[in-house]
């Protein structure tokens, strides 16, 4: 399972996991420039945490990002595990489809998008009901504002999003890499992720939150999450 | 009332008969007489009763117009009139002198094929009499004389027959030289005026009488005698003798052109379609039967009858039901109802005939400067050349209702004045939620505020601010060639940005170079312009503050994709520059390469637009760049004793004197003065001439503001915006690597 640690490859997660799929691995990626063509970078450490809550595994493989030699990064990365498929969260962009099929089938492994082609709206939809907890980290397109970083994603928050669609047409679900998320929980999460501390960056047109510091904490206790809009 | 249905029913009848119609405008200098001077017009017709025509000014029907002794809007009337036994059909125009309104004078231009060009005698030709006339040479509308107020030469300055010979000599000698000057290449010796030829009448619009050379001869009437008459007081006979109607009229039958000869050499002028097809064909020759092509010059809203389009026609009809289709808007319609304008009355008439003016209801997204055509031969029509202005919007004011929940009222009746003035710009500042309403003059935005109230009904108060002036951020030398990245990094663009040459933005003003001419077209003009092949034919878009975008992209793949996205970010860039948040103008920005994402997902126009912008800012702060202001021509009459203040005053406001010439026991004087030396301008004048002086400006050309001055400017005006101090750095905008 590729994770970057964002929304989409945690729903992708959890499907994979109701439909039975045996998941043995976290896959992450970890791009050293921050435009990589392929993987989220936001926040990527993150992942870490995010393996611990789900007691899965996690493999790490360090990326150049520089274009075609990410997905060598990345073949290299799933030919020393012994999987029979990899998970991923496409959607809509047939570009990381295409280039992470190419190398399962180099490989023979199988490519598995449960989230393919579906409706974004449901999507986001679905992550609410699902009721996974999801921040906005990283904002990368016009219409966004400095007040959109660390935002949860809420049902205000999807109708903001479709607004921006309706002016700016940007996806719905941030795939061009419009805005970024980091899940903090998710119904197959042991426990969830609790930011400690945080630091927003606003550069003109786009912006990040730095994640600083975060921890595990048990999912019923209250006491322990921090505002993180206060940060900045 | 039922006069006017009488005349429109004979007026239907006679729209056959193409060789028998006139579609003529009145246009002059402010005051110089037009709306007097139709006064006598209507009167033949029986449309008013010669005790009041001269005083009248029946066509300045609403009551601003009234009340303060101006136009300030054109007003349509058709005329008959006989002439040697046969019955002409006379669709007339009067405009409004002021250069405040000249946008209209512009519009109505298109409508018409011929123009009396009123000229006060005393004043003799001026600032104005000079724009509107070079307006219809270029419109290729053909122009008659009528020098007014002779009266006045006699009575006020008490000119001999000699001396008044001399002056109306210069007069039609200077009218000529307009000719000479602003004629195109086939007309400027075959439309030169000639009292001989019966092209210059001569009269009193007040008095009602006027005469050409072929009457006073007919008639047997010599100038002194006419003086004498004068001077006897005995003046009153003259509009018996010599009625002003028939001077006029009978110049506009045999020297004006009908719409069979005008549309020959006006539709390949204004229309730039295939002429050989059907419609080019249609229009050509006035034909009723072919398809309906039509140019909508003017658009009003009425509280009842909702938008009323008005228009020439150039081929085919309308009538009440036909399916028409607008260009422009890309809507088809169904036209509800067709009428005639008869000064302030719409009279609804079946059909209206090719080579007519015709209002039509119904059509709620029609614009000034429109293309109608039937719904049937819609598929590829080309649009008509765009209508261009003068003059630009340099003066702003902010409003506001007093009580905050009417804002919705305001702008709604913002949005009808902007519908109907297409030369009021309103706008909404983003930072301040102020609303701005900019136009030509301080006496526009007046009459648009009174407007605002009237149309609101009356009782919606509104606060003004005090006027502003407009400015441009412009270039005067090539900036860094600047690399700038989406917002999400994947994409990217090398941009450079360089100052327009004159030439190129003179032919844009000119209406020479229009994006609607399309890319081939566009790059053939500017190669004969001498840009080289590469760029001249890469043309992606031509922005309205007279900016251009080229594209110089070698094999960059997607990139057609982005197209759009990249000119929309452009245009948004040249919208709001980075020194004050005011247009940019006058920039010729390079793409000169760009690397892609290979996703369309990932090069959306949220990407594409900010990236646009960021390299466009980025390399034009990198340049030199420098604040324009607005200059006004202004031209001033005066005794000859004042000439000294004048032009002192003028010096001490910035401005420059560029020619000074004694007419008579006057002196014209002409120069250029900054728009923000101008506001009270009136009470100096005044005070320094003992109200001596007639003067007029009219907006010129835009000029680098001096360094102080510019620095000012940005410091005012960032900090009326909200903005921080300091202009942004080029580096803001520039990505490395
Ligand atoms: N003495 C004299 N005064 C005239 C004559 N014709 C017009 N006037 C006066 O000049 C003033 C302006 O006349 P208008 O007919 O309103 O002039 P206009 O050209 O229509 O003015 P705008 O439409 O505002 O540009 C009025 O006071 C008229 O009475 C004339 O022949 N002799
Ligand atoms: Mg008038």
């Amino acid at each position: 399972m590729l994770i970057s640690g964002g929304k989409d490859s945690a729903l992708a997660l959890h499907h994979a996991l109701v439909n039975g799929h045996n998941v043995k691995y976290l896959v992450s990626m970890v791009p050293q420039r921050d435009d990589s063509w392929m993987f989220h970078h936001l926040n990527i450490h993150l992942t870490d945490l995010f393996a611990e809550s789900t007691s899965i595994p996690i493999v790490k493989q360090e990326t150049a990002g520089v274009r075609e030699e990410e997905l060598l990064d990345l073949k290299t990365a799933l030919s020393t595990l012994r999987i029979e498929g990899v998970v991923s969260g496409a959607v809509a962009s047939t570009y990381q489809k295409h280039r992470i099929e190419k190398i399962c089938e180099e490989l023979g492994l199988k490519s598995i998008t449960p989230l393919w082609n579906r409706n974004p709206l449901t999507l986001l939809k679905e992550l609410l009901t699902l009721k996974f907890k999801a921040v906005i980290t990283g904002v990368f397109a016009q219409g966004f504002s400095r007040s959109w970083l660390g935002r949860e994603i809420t049902s205000k928050v999807v109708k903001d999003l479709l607004d921006l669609k309706r002016r700016f047409q940007i996806s719905l679900i941030g795939e061009g890499g419009e805005y970024e998320t980091l899940v903090l929980d998710a119904p197959f999460f042991e426990k969830k992720i609790d930011i400690v501390e945080s630091e927003r960056f606003w550069k003109g047109e786009y912006g990040y939150l730095l994640v600083k510091k975060a921890r595990l904490n048990e999912k019923a206790d209250p006491s322990a999450s921090a505002d993180i809009h206060g940060a900045s | 009332m039922s006069k006017l249905k009488k005349i429109t029913s004979r007026a239907i009848k006679l729209m056959d008969v193409k060789k028998n119609i006139r579609d003529i405008g009145i246009i002059a200098h402010i005051d110089h007489g037009k709306t007097t001077m139709t006064d006598s017009l209507l009167t033949e017709a029986g449309l008013l009763s010669p005790t009041i025509a001269g005083r009248a000014r029946v066509l300045d029907y609403l009551e601003e117009e009234q009340k303060r002794g101006i136009t300030i809007k054109t007003a349509n009337i058709s005329l008959l009139h006989e002439e040697e036994g046969e019955e002409y059909l006379i669709n007339l125009i009067d405009t409004p002198g002021h250069v405040d309104f000249t946008g209209k004078v512009t519009r109505a231009l298109r409508a018409i094929d011929g123009a009396v060009v009123v000229v006060d005698a005393v004043e003799e030709v001026m600032v104005q009499t000079e724009t509107v006339t070079r307006q219809a040479l270029n419109e290729l509308v053909k122009p008659v004389l009528f020098i007014n107020k002779v009266d006045r030469l006699i009575k006020e300055l008490k000119l001999n027959a000699e001396e008044i010979q001399v002056k109306l000599a210069r007069i039609i000698r200077d009218f000529n030289n307009l000719i000479a000057v602003y004629g195109e290449e086939d007309q400027k010796e075959k439309w030169k005026v000639d009292p001989a030829e019966g092209t210059v009448a001569f009269g009193s619009a007040l008095h009602r009488w006027g005469f050409t050379v072929d009457i006073a001869k007919k008639k047997n009437v010599k100038f002194s005698e006419i003086i004498d008459l004068y001077k006897k007081e005995q003046a009153d006979g003259l509009v018996d003798r010599l009625p002003l109607h028939e001077a006029i009229l009978t110049m506009v039958v045999k020297h004006l052109p009908n719409p069979l000869e005008a549309q020959r050499y006006r539709i390949p002028k204004v229309w730039k379609g295939e002429i050989d097809s059907g419609m080019g064909q249609a229009m050509l020759k006035v034909d009723p039967e072919g398809g309906t092509g039509m140019v909508i010059t003017l658009t009003q809203m009425d509280p009842h009858a909702g938008l009323v389009a008005t228009g020439r026609i150039f081929s085919g009809s309308v009538k009440g039901g036909d399916r028409v289709y607008l260009v422009g808007a890309k809507k088809e319609y169904r036209v509800q109802q067709v009428a005639m304008y008869m000064g302030a009355f719409r009279v609804p008439v079946e059909k209206i005939d090719a080579g007519n003016i015709a209002a039509l209801l119904g059509l709620d997204l029609a614009r000034a400067g429109e293309t109608l055509v039937s719904a049937d031969h819609k598929d590829g029509m080309v649009p008509f050349e765009s209508i261009t202005y003068v003059s630009e919007p340099v003066i702003t004011i902010a409003v506001e209702p007093k009580r905050p929940k009417e804002l919705p009222r305001l702008i709604d009746v913002m949005e009808r004045l902007s519908i109907e003035d297409p030369n009021l710009v309103t706008s909404i500042n983003k930072e301040t939620g102020e609303y701005l309403l900019s136009g030509m003059g301080e006496l526009h935005l007046e009459i648009a505020i009174k407007f605002l109230r009237e149309y609101a009904g009356g009782n919606l108060e509104i606060i003004t601010s005090k006027p502003l002036v407009v400015y441009r951020e412009s270039t005067q030398s090539p900036g860094a060639v600047v690399m700038a990245k989406s917002p999400n990094k994947h994409s990217k663009f090398w941009i450079q940005v360089e100052p327009l040459d004159d030439k190129t933005i003179q032919m844009i003003e000119k209406g020479d170079l229009a994006e609607q001419m399309g890319r081939k077209r566009m790059g053939t003009a500017l190669k004969e312009a001498g840009w080289p092949t590469k760029e001249a034919r890469n043309i992606w878009s031509l922005e309205e503050h007279r900016n251009i975008l080229v594209d110089m992209t070698k094999g960059v793949q997607y990139l057609r994709e982005v197209r759009d996205m990249f000119i929309a970010g452009f245009r948004w860039a040249c919208q709001n520059g980075p020194l004050c948040d005011e247009p940019i103008r006058g920039l010729k920005v390079k793409l000169l390469d760009a690397s892609l994402h290979e996703d369309p997902v990932h090069r959306g126009p949220a990407q594409v637009m900010p990236a646009a912008r960021r390299g466009l800012l980025g390399s034009f702060l990198s340049s030199d760049p420098v604040i324009l202001e607005p200059i006004y021509k202004i031209g001033v009459s005066v005794a000859s004793q004042w000439v000294g203040e004048v032009t002192s005053l003028i010096t001490r406001k910035r401005g420059k004197i560029t020619a000074s010439e004694q007419k008579g026991p006057l002196t014209s004087i002409t120069g250029f003065l900054p728009v923000s030396e101008s506001f009270g301008l009136s009470a100096d004048m005044r005070s320094a001439t003992s109200g001596h002086a007639f003067w007029q400006t009219a907006f010129d050309h835009w000029d680098k503001a001096p360094a102080s001055v510019s620095k000012e400017v940005i410091a005012e005006t960032r900090e009326r915006r909200g903005m921080s101090p300091e202009i942004p750095r080029a580096s803001k905008f520039i990505d490395q690597t």
